[in-house]
Parts: structure tokens; C-alpha cells; sequence
């Protein structure tokens, strides 16, 4: 991707002529395409619905600032992964600092609003449950896998493991899943008829 | 042992999957606040947009446009002062010249008028915070910002009656100083946002306060307007002062319920009431 904004000059005249605004289409392609996953990716590592916005905008100033160091043999899916992790660690990092200010000021906070659209949603608020009972290793792989859509290969990348490991945990979470599933249909049969 | 790749996922456990991550998706208007806030960050100029997208952000960009018309025209009164300089100065010079009337002297006047007057104009305008280019290209963005950052009104340029001020309305702006003046107009703001952002994260919470009221003083209707009013919701509650932050929280949610920043505001002190 080339630079979005060339150097400020002067004309002959030697008048300061506007930075050339490149409106890098590339980029802002990679932005709409990618938007989606960045989000999820950071509400998956914790990143708190009040701080997404911010967070998953970081994510993207880290893109635009890297974009030229992207390595066509890199899945970019891959490399957002890499960065939004780095940054949903500084958000915990900056969370816990300013929680243990407000904590020492502040009776504690009621309950979090739950998130709306979740709340509402069964078959959502299900696979939500299911994947907080899952162990971290096998969480990641699955969601990256079966939610997102990435390819074992990309995964392995992405979480810096070896492609059988992402295989195996991926048959174990898969397994885990369809047993949840089959007890959920269940559930419903007796409850719903 | 290779493993290979393991059974595909039953049809109810893929529709399951396709809830949640429809679920967890961020909303279309979400994702496009984004880019806007992200465009702005990366100081880029307001991309072009679909007849349909248009609507959705009209509020930025008439926020875009009033702050460069704004600026443009201050530009143009700054170079009409300094053409009354150059008058004002060639009067004062006529006496002399026409004492000694040769046409080299009065060369000689007129020159020395415009380097008069081209060095008063950084007087003309406050000083503003750019973190534009350095060196002598820096300079010109220097004296060609002050100006144009100051075409908010602020209740000071106000009170003295700049000329400047008064002739920002009618006057028709030059594309490059639109441009220059607006990428400016931004990054100033974004500079003390980040300034409070800073503060707030160390700790400093009358530094960082001080900066918000700076940015309310300088940019009163400015891009980041609403991040000022979160950040200072933020800033109270972290220095203490609940009761205000509460109240901020409630004025900012009554008045601004449909921001996009409306969920973080919620959060700005975790026991404020939500309206």
C-alpha cells in the first residue's frame, strides 16, 4: 500500500502548496473488510464494549502506521490478530490502572448493562456460555476457526502454534461443541414440545 | 503424528456460530463512526462519500465545512491587513518620496512596507498548537494556521472586535488555505484531546481538565466536541468529583443520546445514573 499523504512543498513561487491527500483506497478497503473481525477479535480478548470503538480504531492507526511492512506471504487476518492483541493488552493494562483508581474512590458499580443484542439473542447468548466454559487454547482456535472463518494454517500463525496442534484443538472443541449443542436441542424439545 | 483437519461442523452447530458472530458484529453505523474518527485521527481529508452514506454524515462534514470556510476567510482578512499595512506604510513613506522622487527610493519604500508588515501578521494571531512540519515549511504552516485556527469564535477574539473576526463571514476562501486550515483546525484539536487523554492517564487531573477547557475556549463547536464531553465526564469521576461527572453523564445522554459515544459516556463513572 502506498503512503496515504505526500511532504508538504512549496511551488516555484514559493508558496506552501496542501498536502496531497491520497485517499488510499487500499486501505480503506482493508478497513471496511476487516472492521468486523477487528471488533470481534477484541470483544473475544475482553475488551470491554465501552472501549471497543477506541480499541479496534487503534488496531487500524497501528495498520495505517505498518501497512508497509505487511508480507504478502502473511495472512492479513493473521497480522490483524497479532495487532489487536497487543492492543486489547494495553486496554486491560490502562482498565486495571484506572479501576483500581475508581475502585478506591467509588462504591462498587451495579451490575454491567448487558449487552442488548446478546441478551436478547438465545442461540448467541448459548454460544457465549459455551465458549467461557472452553480452557483459553482451545477458545481462541475455535472461534478463529469456526467463527471467523480463518484456515488451520492462518490460526497456526496467528497464535504462533503448530498446524496439528491447531487440528487437535480444534477436534476437541468442535466435539464439545456438537455434545452442547445436541443438549441444547434437547432442552428445547422438552421445554418448547 | 499428523492430525488432520477434523469434521466439519453439524448444520445446527454452523447456524448456532453464524448467530453469535452476526451478534457480535459491530453495527454498520458503528463501523462507518469509525472510519470517520479514524480518518480524522489519521488526519486524512473526509473521504467521498455515496449519496447514501452522505446523510449519515452530514454532521461531520458540515462541522468540516464551517471550520473551513471559517479559516479561509480569516486568511483572506489576514492578507487584506496586510495590504492595509502596505498602504498605510506607502502614505507614510509618500512624504519622503516626494521630498526625493526617484523611482528606485520608492522601490525601496515599498519593499520595506511589505517586510514590515509580513513580519507584524504572527502579532495579528494567537499562537496555536501544530504539530505540523518542521523547518521553514513549518514556518509558513505556522503563520498561515494561526489565523485559521482562530476563525472559531472564542469569547476573547470576540471581545476585542478583531478585524480579523469580523470579516470571516462574506469573504470567499482560497482552495489551498481551505485545505491547509482545516488539516490544521483538526490537528489541533486532536493534539489537546490527546493531551486530556494523556492527563486523564496519568493521573493528572487538573492538567487534563485544563486542557479540555482549552480545546472548549479554542474550538467551542469544534469536531471533538463530544470527545471533549466524555473526557471530561472521564476526568471528573477519576479526580472525585462524582456528583459533577454524574451530572455531565446525564446532559451529555439527554442531549446526545444517539452518539456513538453515547456507550462510553455510560461507563465514564461507573455509579452514574443512567437517564
Amino acid at each position: 500500500m502506498a503512503a496515504s499523504v505526500t511532504a508538504w512543498s512549496a511551488d516555484a513561487s514559493g508558496i506552501l502548496s496542501i498536502p496531497v491527500i491520497d485517499p488510499d483506497p487500499e486501505f480503506a478497503r482493508l478497513y471496511h473488510r476487516h472492521h468486523g473481525f477487528v471488533w470481534r477479535i477484541l470483544r473475544r480478548l475482553g475488551v470491554p464494549p465501552a472501549a471497543l470503538d477506541d480499541a479496534s480504531q487503534d488496531v487500524f492507526v497501528v495498520v495505517h502506521r505498518r501497512r508497509d511492512a505487511l508480507r504478502t506471504d502473511v495472512s492479513v487476518r493473521s497480522w490483524l490478530f497479532g495487532i489487536a492483541r497487543r492492543v486489547a493488552a494495553d486496554v486491560h493494562r490502562g482498565q486495571r490502572r484506572r479501576q483500581r483508581k475508581l475502585d478506591a474512590l467509588l462504591p462498587p458499580p451495579d451490575a454491567l448493562p448487558l449487552d442488548d443484542t446478546l441478551a436478547r439473542d438465545e442461540a448467541a447468548a448459548f454460544v457465549h456460555a459455551f465458549l467461557e466454559r472452553l480452557d483459553d487454547g482451545h477458545r481462541m482456535v475455535f472461534v478463529l476457526c469456526d467463527v471467523e472463518g480463518l484456515t488451520a494454517p492462518e490460526v497456526a500463525e496467528a497464535l504462533e502454534l503448530n498446524v496439528n496442534t491447531v487440528y487437535s484443538r480444534l477436534r476437541k472443541a468442535r466435539l464439545q461443541f456438537e455434545r452442547a449443542v445436541a443438549r441444547h436441542q434437547a432442552r428445547s424439545k422438552v421445554l418448547h414440545g | 503424528m499428523a492430525e488432520r483437519m477434523p469434521p466439519e461442523p453439524s448444520p445446527a452447530a454452523r447456524e448456532l456460530l453464524r448467530a453469535f458472530r452476526e451478534q457480535q458484529s459491530p453495527a454498520e453505523h458503528v463501523r462507518e463512526h469509525g472510519w470517520q474518527a479514524l480518518r480524522v485521527r489519521l488526519e486524512l481529508a473526509p473521504p467521498a462519500t455515496s449519496a447514501a452514506s452522505a446523510a449519515a454524515n452530514g454532521a461531520f462534514y458540515a462541522k468540516v465545512v464551517g471550520i473551513t470556510v471559517g479559516i479561509a476567510a480569516a486568511v483572506l482578512l489576514s492578507l487584506k491587513l496586510v495590504g492595509a499595512g502596505v498602504v498605510a506604510l506607502s502614505s507614510q513613506a509618500r512624504q519622503p518620496a516626494m521630498e526625493a522622487p526617484h523611482h528606485g527610493g520608492a522601490e525601496a519604500n515599498d519593499g520595506t512596507a511589505v517586510a514590515r508588515a509580513s513580519r507584524a501578521e504572527p502579532d495579528l494571531a494567537p499562537s496555536t498548537e501544530t504539530s505540523g512540519p518542521a523547518g521553514a515549511a513549518g514556518a509558513e504552516v505556522e503563520a498561515a494556521t494561526s489565523p485559521l485556527v482562530a476563525s472559531e469564535p472564542t469569547p476573547s477574539s470576540e471581545a476585542v472586535g478583531s478585524p480579523r473576526s469580523r470579516s470571516t463571514r462574506s469573504t470567499p476562501a482560497p482552495d489551498t488555505a481551505t485545505s491547509l486550515a482545516s488539516a490544521d483546525a483538526l490537528r489541533a484539536e486532536i493534539a489537546i484531546i490527546k493531551r486530556a487523554t494523556k492527563a486523564l492517564e496519568d493521573g493528572r487531573h487538573d492538567d487534563g481538565l485544563a486542557a479540555l477547557r482549552e480545546h472548549a475556549e479554542r474550538f467551542p463547536r469544534g469536531t471533538m466536541t463530544d470527545e471533549r464531553a466524555v473526557l471530561r465526564a472521564e476526568l471528573l469521576c477519576a479526580a472525585g468529583r462524582t456528583e459533577e461527572s454524574r451530572a455531565a453523564v446525564e446532559a451529555f445522554l439527554r442531549e446526545h443520546a444517539g452518539s456513538a459515544l453515547a456507550g462510553r459516556m455510560r461507563h465514564a463513572c461507573t455509579s452514574a445514573k443512567k437517564p
